[in-house]
């Protein structure tokens, strides 16, 4: 009986030994200094995971030391701070079990008056530094034959509309990587995980419209630029912060069968349905009608 | 009636070509533009204008729009055809390279519009054509970031068309499906150059063949040149025109499963499943 017993605990703490070590998986996340990255940070550790965050941000980031998670500085146009970044989780971990590409820029601008060096610029930090991290990461991934992939895309993803237009480019291509990636490693037991937030209060917005005051607008787009500037900014102190997001994000890291991709706010589900329900003529026209009524709207509050 | 001015970049070979003759044929007034002048022979020969263009060049692009303007005084349509498909796997593609594909198929259809914009804004009307492709709309295994540039000519022609509808100036998106046009060719011949490694030469030894018998059975191009031009002459043209039974149904069919039966299909079809 004795031996039973004994046999039992012996199982049942190499279970937990298992289980323990299961429990605490290695996930780097880009972009933790601000929004969702941050956010999901401070989530998964509370959780107890293993948590490296990658930002150029350094000062900002260096929260994460004091909770439990590791500061990166972390550049994602930058190959060389990528693989270092990668590295040092791999010589202190040997592993990382989930990789989440979150860091990302936007700004907002007409398609006609972007500069070409900020478009660039763009692409370059939210696409090809998802495709950097990606690159970096795969090979760890590969060798355990286990992974996940979670890529931060946005709504505009799979809408786009004025103003957005570059925005919204960068993200549609991160919809196409992470699917064509999704089927490439499938067979290698690694998974990939969209993420599609609508508008959220991340400190994105700031940045976005900065760049557009910087900008040059001619003349005649002045009245969609301003009634644009009017709604969005009015519209913006209203919308939630990032944690709902998070949590989708972390449902994400922990669900045994991901879904492909999680909308994460009720404004990007009600988009897409109807896109998916009107003409795009219909679509158009009802986002240049929300847009000017909105804009009125405010205008007029204001003057109250 | 005067004529219509019409440019199109990538008019040396493919769609671009097959579009500029018919539209000389119907009597338009054509600049067909690319890098490689001694191509457009055949287009100068039948009443075009051939100018060397590189889409990537802001000097390039300018010089080439203020000709036309100088020696026609207005550009009515522009077809933004210049473009390449580079394929790879995610993880083992070069970035630089996936860059330079970019370049030419993203920011090069957005620079020629921007020196071009402002003309048709001051005409208060113009058509703007983008070719996207079927990989604009899904994405599949060893095309992901050729998709991902097309994916980014859809997100940018949208916003394109709702910004600039209000000076009276159409956008319209194009989305072939495989038609041989010789572009599978210089495909095939760059597949056969790529490293996968290990892990990924199971997929690219089935892609090769799918790849070769989905063009060997391709139809030729005159229904996408036929889309083109509707979206040229029509005052109110269709935001885009999926065209071929496989761009049909493919965009179709990923609206209507969801991903993971989509992934399986895919990957059945490159017997990868």
């Amino acid at each position: 009986m004795k031996r039973v017993t004994l046999f039992l605990v012996a199982i049942f703490t190499m279970a937990s030994v298992i289980l323990n070590a299961q429990d605490k998986q290695v996930v780097l996340i880009t972009g933790t200094a601000s929004g969702f990255g941050k956010a999901t940070a401070e989530k998964l550790i509370e959780k107890g995971y293993i948590v490296y965050g990658g930002d150029i941000q350094v000062e900002e980031n260096k929260y994460l030391d004091k909770i439990g998670g590791h500061a990166l500085v972390m550049d994602v146009t930058k190959e060389d701070q990528v693989k270092a970044g990668v590295q040092k989780v791999i010589d202190e971990q040997g592993r990382i079990d989930v990789l989440i590409n979150n860091a990302g820029y936007g700004s907002y601008a007409t398609i006609e008056n972007i500069g070409m060096d900020e478009l660039n610029y763009q692409f370059d930090v939210n696409v090809f530094g998802y495709a950097r991290l990606q690159q970096a990461v795969l090979p760890h991934m590969r060798k355990q034959k286990s992974g996940r992939i979670i890529n931060v895309s946005s709504v505009v993803g799979e809408v786009s509309t004025p103003m957005l237009g570059w925005y919204a480019a960068t993200k549609h291509a991160i919809e196409a990587m992470s699917d064509a990636l999704r089927m490439e490693v499938k067979h290698l037991n690694i998974d990939v995980v969209k993420i599609q937030p609508g508008a959220v209060k991340t400190g994105f917005d700031a940045v976005a419209f900065a760049k557009m005051e910087a900008s040059y607008i001619p003349e005649d787009y002045e009245e969609l630029a301003d009634d644009f500037k009017t709604y969005m900014v009015d519209s913006y102190t209203k919308v939630e912060g990032p944690r709902g997001t998070a949590d989708f994000i972390v449902k994400a890291v922990e669900a045994k069968k991901a879904k492909t991709q999680y909308r994460t706010t009720a404004d990007a589900r009600l988009l897409m349905k109807i896109k998916d329900w009107r003409s795009e003529k219909a679509f158009d026209k009802m986002m240049s009608k929300q847009l000017k009524k909105g804009a009125d709207k405010v205008r007029k509050n204001a003057e109250k | 009636m005067s004529k219509k001015v019409v440019l199109i970049t990538g008019a040396s070979s493919g769609f671009g070509k097959f579009t500029a003759l018919e539209l000389i044929k119907k009597g338009y007034v054509v600049y067909g533009a690319a890098r490689r002048i001694e191509h457009m022979k055949e287009l100068e020969t039948t009443g075009g204008f051939a100018i060397k263009m590189d889409v990537t060049s802001d000097e390039s692009v300018e010089a080439g729009v203020q000709q036309i303007i100088k020696e026609q005084g207005q550009i009515d349509a522009l077809v933004n055809n210049a473009g390449f498909g580079s394929y790879g796997f995610v993880e083992t593609t070069n970035i630089d390279h996936m860059k330079r594909m970019f370049e030419v198929n993203v920011w090069g259809t957005v620079r020629v519009s921007q020196y071009v914009l402002p003309h048709m804004r001051k005409q208060g009307k113009g058509s703007i054509v983008n070719l996207s492709s079927i990989v604009g709309k899904v994405s599949t295994a060893f095309l992901g970031f050729y998709a991902a540039s097309k994916h980014a000519v859809e997100a940018l022609s949208d916003a394109m068309r709702q910004e600039v509808g209000r000076f009276g100036i159409n956008v319209s998106i194009i989305e072939p499906g495989a038609f041989s046009t010789g572009f599978d060719g210089v495909v095939l011949d760059e597949l056969k150059l790529i490293k996968a490694g290990e892990a990924y030469q199971p997929i690219l030894d089935s892609f090769i063949p799918y790849f070769k018998k989905m063009y060997e059975n391709a139809p030729t191009p005159e229904p996408v040149v036929k889309a083109i031009i509707s979206a040229i002459e029509k005052s109110k043209p269709k935001t885009r025109y999926s065209v071929g039974v496989d761009a049909k149904g493919g965009i179709m069919m990923k609206g209507m499963l969801g991903d993971r039966t989509f992934d399986n299909i895919m990957l059945g079809q490159m017997k990868m499943k």
